[in-house]
């Protein structure tokens, strides 16, 4: 395989969102999104369903056409450039392979559209399609392949013109979960290999975190918090970033300047605290420590086997609800209906306003 | 199992019945005559008749004519509909119904009435010209436009059908991100996805059109079917005989047309 046809450009492109904004009727799917992607770079936009990600993806594309803002590539406006003329790949949710063209001459296509020689672009496509791993699968048409083997295809088409962007559309969310793992695995080894600075759309918060450099989480047109998946995950910068990404308890507390008390502790506040008084103090589930306690106030309701760890959900007196994620060994005991005493370890935590 | 294929066979057989004994009979008619036993004398005479070839030949000019116009209207509309503005389906869907609805009777008084009503107001005016042309009876264009309105609805249900088995849209993007502009991404990407819906199309308006009578019939014109009708009217033995073979040229036409298209898709498939 030879690599040095298949690299893209020696220096990777840097992709600018700029206040882009977008309303389809009276649904505003992006309103004012700022997001930079670095060169080179894998970035998730991660949010729940129509939240704005795949419009976003769409116009860098340059299959939607922002109401305001600009999409800049390298620093230049490519806001009013054609689609066929952005030189960016992109992999669809699924079902995107030319029916009536077999694998070699999908991936071939593009290569058709720029009038590449036949015997070149035979060439050509036949080293992409050995990248992704199916050389020998070029005579046989979409039909004939399995989901996964597909959406090896259009991601081999996706990076047969050397796009400067790499855009991938939920590409694997049609597929079973085994071929999800492999690929999701291919996607980023390719990724990498190639340099290519890449925009991920996914609704997978476990799928974003493994395989993104950062993620983007989206709200409503709006960008939460951009950050490397350890700090996303740690540092939520928001409410909503910090119960969209991972496991999150809501345990009720009692807001007083910058310590909350919450069972029976006081404890520093990370970040912005909402006013004093009654709030939710977050918590993933792993932080919670939970002891077989005759005098204890909460009671374990549910126990979840999750391999290693072991997902215990214990009821507060006051009927809060709190899951924890004990070693598997230690939960042994916690059978249900076991009193139990729950604490928190003594470090400050993300405090959110209590919904009403 | 094998009761299923009992009722299978029974249903099959009947059908059979229905429609290949009138078909044999027609064929004994024709090649068996009384005291001379069996000839061929009918079809040899066909050939040589009067306006054989003549008619054979305007019904298939016209629906080459009327296939042709009839796509270049409908695959544009049909794809735009899919693309752009998906609301306006059920509108498109009901105008293409309507001559379902309208008897061809009704249809061709009211062509017959503005072919006349035509020059008496135009006759001073270039128009005039256009109302002459399009009757000319060497290639009647007025029968070819009748015939795009009545081939509409099933051109529209072959199309809508053959569209709904590919996602347009997805193709389309898909060709574009891959560097082909608009019009290549429909060329390139999703007319060779409808080959099964553009030749079931074709088709279905090669048939309609080598056997429609009433709209040629009333507005004078002698394509095959009127010329059938014609010659029956003095030979029995002949006009069934032409009936015959009527029947046998139209799937002779379909089978090639099916053939023609499935080699032209192994062609493309085999292509680099």
């Amino acid at each position: 395989m030879n690599m040095t046809t298949l690299a893209t450009a020696a220096t990777a492109a840097t992709v600018e969102f700029r206040s882009l904004r977008r309303a389809f009727g009276t649904t505003v799917a992006l309103d004012g999104l700022d997001l930079t992607v670095r060169p080179g770079e894998l970035l998730a936009l991660l949010g729940p369903s129509g939240c704005g990600k795949t419009t976003a993806l769409r116009m860098l594309a340059g299959f939607e056409h922002p109401d305001s803002g600009e999409v800049l590539v390298d620093g230049e406006d490519i806001t009013r450039v054609p689609a066929h003329r952005r030189d960016a790949g992109m992999v669809f949710q699924s079902y995107s392979l030319f029916p009536h063209l077999s694998a070699l001459d999908n991936v071939a296509f593009g290569l058709r559209m720029r009038k590449v020689g036949t015997a070149e672009r035979r060439t050509r496509a036949g080293e992409l399609l050995d990248l992704v791993g199916l050389g020998d699968k070029g005579g046989r048409f979409p039909h004939q392949l399995s989901g996964g083997q597909q959406q090896r295809v259009a991601l081999a088409r996706a990076l047969a013109l050397r796009p400067r962007v790499l855009l991938l559309d939920e590409p694997l969310s049609a597929l079973d979960a085994k071929v999800r793992l492999s690929l999701r695995e291919e996607i980023r080894r390719l990724q990498l290999e190639l340099g290519i600075t890449t925009v991920f759309v996914t609704h997978d918060q476990e799928e974003a975190l493994s395989m993104a450099d950062r993620v983007a989480v989206m709200r409503a047109g709006r960008l939460e918090q951009c950050a490397e998946p350890a700090e996303l995950y740690g540092r939520p910068a928001t409410a909503f970033v910090a119960e969209f990404v991972g496991t999150m308890n809501r345990i009720p507390g009692t807001l007083d300047g910058d310590t909350v008390s919450v069972l029976g502790q006081r404890l520093p506040v990370d970040g912005e605290a909402p006013g004093p008084g009654a709030v939710d103090v977050l918590v993933r589930p792993e932080a919670v420590r939970v002891s077989a306690d005759e005098e204890g106030d909460g009671r374990v309701g549910a126990t979840a086997f999750l391999g290693a760890a072991t997902r215990v959900t214990v009821r507060l007196a006051d009927g809060a609800e709190i899951k924890a994620d004990l070693p598997t060994h230690e939960a042994g005991a916690l059978v249900s209906g076991a009193r139990v005493s729950v604490s928190l370890p003594d470090r400050p935590v993300l405090v959110a306003a209590r919904p009403s | 199992m094998a009761r299923l294929n009992l009722w299978r066979w029974a249903a099959l057989a009947l059908a059979a019945l229905y429609f290949l004994v009138p078909m044999a009979a027609s064929v004994v008619f024709t090649v068996d005559v009384p005291g001379q036993g069996v000839t061929l004398d009918a079809y040899r005479r066909i050939l040589s008749a009067d306006g054989f070839v003549p008619s054979l030949l305007l019904s298939l000019e016209l629906a080459a004519a009327t296939i042709v116009v009839v796509l270049l209207l409908m695959v544009p509309a049909t794809v735009a509909l899919r693309l752009g503005s998906p609301r306006l389906r059920p509108v498109v869907e009901v105008v293409c119904s309507l001559p379902l609805v309208v008897p061809p009777i009704a249809f061709v008084a009211g062509i017959a009435t503005v072919l006349k009503w035509g020059p008496e107001h135009f006759s001073r005016t270039p128009l005039f010209q256009t109302f002459v042309a399009i009757q000319d009876p060497d290639f009647p264009v007025v029968l070819v436009l009748a015939y795009v309105v009545m081939a509409l609805p099933f051109v529209y249900r072959a199309l809508d059908a053959g569209l709904r088995a590919v996602d347009v849209r997805t193709l389309v993007e898909a060709a574009r991100s891959c560097g082909a502009s608009l019009p290549r991404a429909l060329v390139g990407a999703v007319l060779p996805n409808l080959r099964g819906a553009l030749l079931n199309a074709s088709f279905l308006t090669l048939a309609l059109v080598l056997g429609e009578f009433t709209v040629a019939s009333l507005l004078g014109y002698e394509p095959f079917a009127v010329w059938i009708y014609a010659v029956g009217g003095s030979q029995a033995q002949m006009s069934v005989a032409v009936s015959v073979l009527s029947l046998f040229l139209t799937w002779a036409l379909l089978l090639a047309l099916a053939v023609l298209g499935g080699r032209s898709r192994t062609a493309s498939a085999s292509r680099g």
